[in-house]
């Protein structure tokens, strides 16, 4: 008999969505958090009387998962402000637009099509869930984004937007990530303008109450002792009829391990034994991004006065893309920017009033001198959260992910494996937590099934 | 006429710490990633020369035009009909110092130079202002 049924190991939405789902069974969970909270990606704060997401934060058409537990548990969802002008400060230039297509002039937005195009085209060959089954798909993992933009010829325009997309979407530039882990990530979301989208794209909507709010009631309805906050799993043996994970409290034998959390910090835990080459390759090669988020908080959304969206795109960083996070009332005015790949590495290197004054220089120059003067200011630098290392999701490098995708819910033995970065749609996302904490826990309820019907 | 281009950052760094970073020749092949070395000819002031080396250009002197210590200096490099100022500004502003940097092509050519240099010059100044004044933040820390 072992202590329980199921050990989780890392309490953000992947984990505590799989726990949940295995307790629904009827089996017995316990979850180790390392850190003093859940939600991992998610965290929320309140800023000026504005709540604000710290971490992940929106969510958009299609993306089930995360849609229902939230109507389970009774977040509700408020429409991402986007009436108005969106701006682009490009070259010097503060330009305002409307939708997805920033002016460029005739030649710069050609171009943006000719290559946008390729890409998504390119992208459809990819099989979801299986990149390492499209054609050339090695070829395509030895390349990086940003060599394939040298090789389709992309102007320096053309280039530097798709910076800004892998930035928000990856925390890293193009030349860091492989082409092959681009294409798979914009063919699972279902392309760029689903994956980028404010009106029927992933930035839709975002939590009322913030969405750690929703990570919060999943775990208050765990019961009593099941979290197991602030402790962090140093070991996990396995043997043929189970797992024993061990903390500094000392161990707890279970029948099997879900273990959720980003690939990289698997390498935080001692494994015996050793997991297989492969696996330990994933864990060492896909590593997170960098993306930091900054908010600022004003006592009206000044900007909508000025007929602007507060969605704004920046050459200049080290704020490069903004949204109008407000709350539904506009009781507060509340924008949010991000700072990403080398803006970040730069960025939060800088002690807190340098970042501070940095980022409100650049909204300043977006939104006009009243930027400088908000009520509230906050940011987050997810690299520095030593149970991260980084965010929103992986970034591996060129070679990294034809292989070694498949290793991603591959289990070894008594191991099962979730996370935002195993979900077949919407990884990355919210979704993409929740939907891979749920087939984790299909998964083990299976095995425990086969093993009991044995 | 001429062609200009400028970028402004505000910065918790003060005068005093900036006015370091902009005036030590050893810094600048630190804080702009293009400058291989850098050396003055004696004291910094105006009329005072020097010699900058960039990458894969051969070293050009310069011409100190500006000198206003905690508050500008610029300098000049002299092209065939033409002339590029670097220019460096400081001024407080909304609790800290706003500092500038700014490329000026100026002469009869100033249109073929901004047309074969100026995009690379004006790309590079956002990380330049930033070098400048996280070194000057690292120096004030020391």
């Amino acid at each position: 008999m072992t202590d329980v049924d199921v050990v989780v190991v890392g309490a953000g939405l992947s984990g505590l969505t799989a726990a949940r789902a295995l307790q629904q069974r009827g089996l017995r969970v316990r979850v180790f958090e390392a850190q003093d909270r859940v939600g991992g990606r998610v965290r929320s704060a309140t800023v000026a009387g504005a709540v604000v997401d710290l971490g992940g934060t929106f969510v958009g058409p299609g993306q089930e998962r995360i849609l229902a537990l939230a109507d389970e548990v009774g977040v509700a969802r408020h429409p991402t402000y986007d009436s108005g002008d969106n701006l682009l400060l490009w070259r010097k230039d503060r330009r305002r637009y409307r939708g997805l297509v920033p002016p460029l002039g005739v030649a710069g937005l050609l171009d943006l099509v000719r290559v946008r195009s390729a890409l998504e085209r390119l992208s459809r060959k990819v099989p979801v869930g299986r990149p390492g089954d499209a054609p050339d798909a090695a070829g395509l993992d030895a390349r990086t984004l940003g060599s394939w933009l040298t090789a389709k010829r992309a102007g320096r325009g053309t280039h530097d937007l798709m910076a800004v997309v892998s930035r928000t979407s990856w925390g890293c530039e193009p030349s860091e990530l492989s082409l092959l882990y681009a294409l798979h990530y914009v063919a699972q979301a279902g392309g760029l303008d689903a994956l980028l989208g404010t009106r029927g794209g992933a930035v839709e909507q975002h939590f009322v109450e913030g969405a750690h709010e929703v990570a919060v009631r999943v775990a208050d309805a765990l019961g009593d002792g099941t979290v197991r906050l602030g402790s962090p799993v140093l070991r996990i043996d396995r043997s043929g009829d189970g797992v024993t994970v061990s903390t500094d409290d000392g161990p707890t034998t279970a029948r099997r391990v879900i273990v959720a959390v980003p690939p990289a910090l698997r390498r935080r835990i001692r494994f015996a034994p050793e997991l297989p080459s492969a696996h330990r390759r994933l864990a060492q090669r896909w590593s997170p991004g960098i993306l930091s988020k900054v908010y600022a908080v004003y006592d009206t959304p000044f900007w909508r006065g000025d007929g602007l969206s507060g969605m704004a795109v920046s050459d200049e960083g080290p704020v490069f893309i903004t949204f109008d996070a407000s709350p539904r009332d506009a009781s507060r005015g509340v924008l949010l920017g991000f700072v990403g790949g080398d803006y970040a590495r730069d960025w939060d290197a800088v002690d807190a009033a340098e970042r501070r004054i940095r980022a409100l220089s650049a909204l300043a120059d977006l939104f006009g001198e009243r930027a400088l003067r908000p009520l509230g200011y906050t940011d987050h630098r997810w690299a520095e959260e030593d149970w991260l290392g980084g965010g929103p999701t992986a970034a591996p490098g060129p070679g990294a992910s034809g292989a070694l995708h498949a290793r991603l819910t591959e289990p070894v033995g008594p191991i099962h494996w979730a996370g935002t970065e195993t979900a077949t749609r919407w990884a990355g996302h919210l979704d993409g937590a929740v939907s891979a904490g749920e087939r984790a826990a299909r998964e083990v309820t299976v095995a425990l099934t086969l093993e009991a019907v044995r | 006429m001429t062609w200009s281009h400028h970028h402004s950052e505000l910065t918790t760094a003060t005068p005093a710490q900036l006015w370091t970073r902009w005036t030590t020749a050893g810094y600048w092949h630190v804080d702009d990633p293009g400058v291989e070395w850098a050396r003055f000819d004696g004291a910094l002031v105006e009329g005072a020369t020097g010699v900058v080396k960039t990458h894969g250009v051969p070293a050009q002197t310069i011409e100190f035009t500006r000198v206003e210590p905690g508050r500008a200096m610029d300098f000049t490099i002299r092209l065939p009909l033409a002339t590029l100022a670097i220019t460096h500004d400081m001024a407080p502003a909304a609790g800290g110092t706003r500092t500038t940097h700014g490329v000026v092509l100026d002469g009869p050519l100033h249109r073929i130079y901004a047309l074969l240099l100026g995009g690379t010059l004006a790309r590079g100044l956002p990380t330049v202002v930033r070098n400048v004044t996280a070194g000057a933040l690292r120096d004030g820390d020391a």
